[in-house]
């Protein structure tokens, strides 16, 4: 067809506006019916972890390698006395939507408060857990305990603060839970740091199968834990 | 479609929120009126599948409340929520997209097209933290509506806005109710006098009146007053 008489039909008939056009995309079968993945709501909320949780890890990371960079004798306790304040910063973002009563409205979406906080726990664990790898991996360097031994001395202060601090926000309610979080986590970094000092007997590898017994039960309980809170983290709230 | 509500009971200790509850809502709008204490939120918590029943069931077209099949086109607006100090409108809408399972360009278009239509386009890029409260509940009326949802759950909507704004917000719920269903909790008559196509009235947790309000019943206001002084 000849490109001028195109142009002037263009010009003479205008388009018509879509007629029932939100009717017409309603009546198309939605993916977003079928079930999320885990995948979809950990992509949907990783950009949405408060930048506070990712720059207190990466500092109590570059902490930690200041300490195993001056070599002393004590570096596997300095580090573990740290790792309370990893756990701390899960348990502070895991509260936030009740900190800020905001969990109600994100019951109510499609990815359920219970699958927001999950997905969030799990996106700021996993990071925590690469950290305390790292430095079981670093602090394995100096050859001064067995590898269990050393992950047992740099993970059951992090998991006793994560054990008591998902008990705490499971049975307390109101503002004060991150205090009380605040408060655990900084007891038992100090008792840590305390006891490096004194160098108590308790941190003598002679006692090693205890440490390394408390970090199993606490990794069991911990999951348990982690459940129940999962659990009755809808109900509890308007209850 | 239906959104059915089959003898539903919540207790809380020893009171009764909700006692043995039964209706069923149909595409319109549906006033639900009740004095404070009536048992209005907890009944609109438990359609939400945010709060579960002692007793009884709730579902849309067989669907269970706790289905996420309902949830995704869920609209709820409670009577009080709050927002993360560090979000702006914009970002609140934009969160909000996400939890709803939007993607990023429809959550954009969606979140400039409903701060337009509640007025806040200018204070989009502004902290929530520096709005009247006024503005936080257009917002929260914004994020109700930020899936085209076809059950819209809104508790004492109009709490905060003012009378010109409580008029542009009645002509844009009775436009959504023309098609979806829309439950609107209020102690204020004048809410949903002219918009509600369907009342229920609470009183004690129970069902004290439902149905349609017709003019030779007299004016509702009146009758609301008499049932509830």
């Amino acid at each position: 067809m000849d490109k001028e008489l195109k142009m002037a039909i263009c010009r003479a008939y205008e388009a018509p506006l879509p007629g029932r056009k939100e009717e017409f995309l309603q009546k198309i079968p939605q993916n977003s019916m079928q079930k999320s993945s885990l995948y979809e709501i950990i992509c949907s909320q990783i950009g949405y972890i408060h930048k506070g949780a990712w720059f207190s890890a990466t500092a109590i990371f570059g902490a930690i390698l200041y300490f195993l960079s001056q070599q002393e004798p004590n570096t596997v306790f300095l580090c573990s006395a740290l790792t309370p304040f990893l756990a701390l910063g899960v348990l502070i973002e895991s509260g936030r939507s009740q900190r800020y009563n905001m969990a109600e409205l994100e019951s109510a979406t499609k990815y359920s408060l219970r699958s927001t906080i999950f997905s969030k726990m799990l996106i700021l664990g996993i990071f925590d857990l690469i950290v305390l790898l790292l430095i079981i991996s670093l602090t394995q360097l100096q050859k001064r305990y067995g590898l269990l031994l050393t992950a047992a001395y740099i993970l059951l202060p992090y998991l006793l603060t994560m054990w008591l601090g998902l008990m705490i926000e499971r049975t307390s309610f109101g503002r004060e839970i991150p205090y009380s979080v605040m408060g655990i986590s900084t007891l038992i970094s100090v008792l840590m740091f305390i006891s490096t000092g004194t160098n108590i007997i308790i941190l003598k590898p002679d006692y090693g199968i205890w440490w390394e017994f408390g970090t199993f039960i606490l990794i069991a309980e911990i999951i348990l834990s982690g459940q129940k809170r999962m659990d009755q983290l809808e109900e509890s709230i308007w209850n | 479609m239906e959104l059915k509500v089959d003898r539903v009971t919540k207790q809380y200790k020893n009171k009764i929120a909700v006692d043995r509850l039964s209706f069923c809502l149909t595409p319109g709008i549906t006033g639900l009126l009740g004095a404070n204490g009536a048992g209005k939120t907890t009944m609109l918590r438990m359609i939400c599948g945010i709060l579960t029943p002692d007793s009884g069931e709730i579902s849309l077209d067989g669907i269970s409340v706790k289905d996420e099949r309902y949830r995704n086109i869920l609209g709820y607006l409670p009577q009080d929520f709050g927002y993360y100090p560090e979000f702006t409108g914009a970002d609140f809408l934009l969160y909000l997209s996400a939890l709803k399972g939007l993607d990023k360009p429809a959550a954009k278009q969606r979140t400039e097209e409903l701060l337009d239509m509640v007025g806040l386009s200018d204070a989009a890029k502004k902290k929530i933290k520096n709005y009247s409260g006024g503005m936080k509940q257009r917002l929260g009326i914004a994020q109700a509506l930020l899936n085209k949802p076809k059950v819209l759950i809104l508790d004492e909507p109009t709490a905060g806005l003012d009378p010109k704004e409580r008029v542009r917000f009645r002509e844009l719920i009775a436009d959504i109710g023309k098609e979806n269903i829309v439950l609107l909790s209020t102690h204020i008559v004048s809410d949903i006098e002219h918009i509600a196509d369907f009342i229920l009235m609470m009183r004690e947790g129970r069902i004290i009146r439902q149905g349609i309000w017709e003019e030779k019943n007299g004016n509702l206001e009146d009758f609301y007053m008499k049932e509830f002084s």
